[in-house]
């Protein structure tokens, strides 16, 4: 985010004020930033230690109005400690509240509701131990849908960043067994694994297998068994699974994929509403309502378990095998280091044998771009590793939902 | 520290701040996180409502080609810095009471 686009959130944030102070508060913001790069910081640096504007233009408009209680208004978002005092400032400021300002009382909204409800369930529970609604998978589930939104942009953020480090991956090991093993004519069905891998983290983060790159898998073994094991006639079988996959597939996809988190939000939402008017009016319909859910789910739960589970196994096999890879590489890189260095030192401790120093330089100089290489890799794998953990995570907590 | 409790010590600190001289937003807040943490977006109210209670006057000065904001500590300000020393000590006895237990 640049200054420009910050200070255009922040205005749009305080728009509700007048003029006179939205103009003293970006004076304000705009002395500080001055000072700021006049201090050596950079901008974006800045504007993270700003925080987000929607956030600032919150708590200006809460103090400015903290001062002016005499407005009823006022008194509303300050005090807003009922839905409908909510609602009333939600239609206030329609025009003037964006989507992402919105959000905070959409949120605060959530969990008034989720406490009501978990309040609710307590009291029923008491009441009649017949009842059982889980209050905590209740606020588990309203902080899973809250948070939605963040958990995708970090999906997505390690999507990226997991797809670079594999190409980069995967050209790395290409010239390292063409140049240590002399393997150029069979190491580039490296290049075959890019796509897989790349295809199997979004299916994964998109919970949608029809995404994976399966054939090209599939051609990758093929290929594999039949240079390697000369294996041509029986493993042409494993082209057969590419139908049978696309049919479980779209049965995992369409049974299991449901708690999307842009459903998880309006099925969240909606069962929120339902148990609230439940609530008020004291039925015991909530219980037969959430039994026959519960019922109708229990039959994708097991096929959901399953999936979730082969996911979370897949997820740590690249997971070990990326960092494998680049410890390895790592170490290599090290001990070409040590060689290199080695053979420099022992060409000039005996008579100086420049054909073993152009050697020692040349292995020195490789191992270094190896170590330095990997050693920078570290911070995307671990990025990619904290994204697969999330997605692991958010299957599962998916699961409670269900 | 209770979000109440840093609250007033916060007045103090930027009243306390700007004692010795004027000083301006960005100084204020580099003389004062060393001691108590404070953010861009706290300091402004703060100064508004130490303006606008009289213990904080302001002036707009030039500098380096664009304008930067002053702030300068009035008698007010002095007085209360005073009245919250005397109720840290008033505060120091009640913690000795409170850590005897007696």
């Amino acid at each position: 985010m640049t200054k420009y686009e910050w200070e255009k959130q922040l205005k749009k944030g305080i728009s509700g004020l007048p003029k006179a102070e939205q103009q003293r508060v970006l004076d304000y913001y705009n002395e500080l930033f001055a000072d700021k790069i006049d201090a050596g910081l950079r901008e974006q640096y800045i504007i993270s230690e700003f925080g987000n504007p929607y956030d600032v233009a919150n708590k200006i408009l809460v103090d400015f109005y903290n001062g002016d209680k005499e407005n009823p208004e006022v008194d509303a978002y300050i005090y807003a400690d009922s839905d409908d005092i909510d609602d009333a400032f939600d239609e206030q400021t329609e025009s003037v509240v964006e989507t992402p300002k919105r959000k905070t009382f959409a949120e605060r909204r959530d969990e008034k509701r989720a406490e009501r409800i978990e309040e609710h369930n307590e009291q029923k529970a008491r009441v009649a131990q017949s009842v059982n609604v889980d209050a905590e998978s209740e606020s588990k589930t309203s902080v899973c849908a809250n948070n939605g939104a963040q958990t995708k942009q970090n999906v997505s953020k390690g999507t990226k960043s997991a797809s670079g480090l594999v190409a980069v991956l995967c050209v790395l090991i290409f010239f390292v067994l063409g140049a240590c093993f002399n393997l150029w004519h069979s190491a580039w069905l490296i290049f075959l694994l890019m796509p897989t891998a790349v295809t199997l983290i979004q299916a994964i983060n998109r919970r949608n297998w029809r995404i994976f790159a399966y054939p090209v898998f599939v051609t990758f073994c093929f290929l594999v068994l039949g240079f390697y094991a000369h294996a041509w006639h029986p493993a042409w079988v494993i082209f057969l699974t590419i139908p049978v996959y696309y049919v479980l597939g779209d049965f995992i996809s369409k049974n299991v994929n449901k708690p999307d988190n842009v459903k998880q939000n309006k099925t969240q939402k909606q069962n929120n509403d339902d148990k609230i008017s439940n609530a008020e009016n004291g039925s015991c319909q909530q219980t037969t309502t959430v039994e026959k859910s519960r019922k109708s789910k229990s039959n994708t739960n097991a096929v959901a378990l399953v999936a979730k589970i082969l996911m979370t196994i897949c997820l740590v096999s690249v997971a070990f095998f990326v960092w494998g890879t680049v410890i390895c590489m790592f170490v290599s890189g090290v001990g070409m280091v040590i060689g290199g260095i080695g053979c420099i030192a022992g060409a000039f401790v005996g008579a100086a044998d420049w054909l073993l120093v152009g050697a020692g330089i040349a292995v020195l100089g490789l191992g270094l771009i190896c170590t330095f290489g990997m050693a920078a890799l570290f911070k995307p794998c671990f990025d990619m590793c904290r994204s697969f953990a999330k997605t692991i995570k958010n299957s599962f907590d998916g699961k409670e939902v269900a | 520290m209770d979000a109440q409790l840093k609250k007033g010590f916060l007045e103090v600190f930027v009243l306390s701040a700007l004692r010795k001289e004027e000083s301006y937003g960005y100084k204020i807040i580099s003389d004062i996180s060393p001691y108590i943490e404070i953010s861009e977006s706290t300091l402004y109210p703060i100064l508004k409502r130490l303006e606008s209670s009289g213990c904080l006057l302001t002036r707009t000065k030039e500098y380096n080609g664009r304008l930067r904001k002053y702030y300068r500590i009035t008698p007010q300000g002095v007085a209360k810095i005073k009245s919250f020393l005397a109720d840290i000590n008033e505060l120091n006895r009640l913690s000795e009471f409170i850590r005897r237990g007696n």
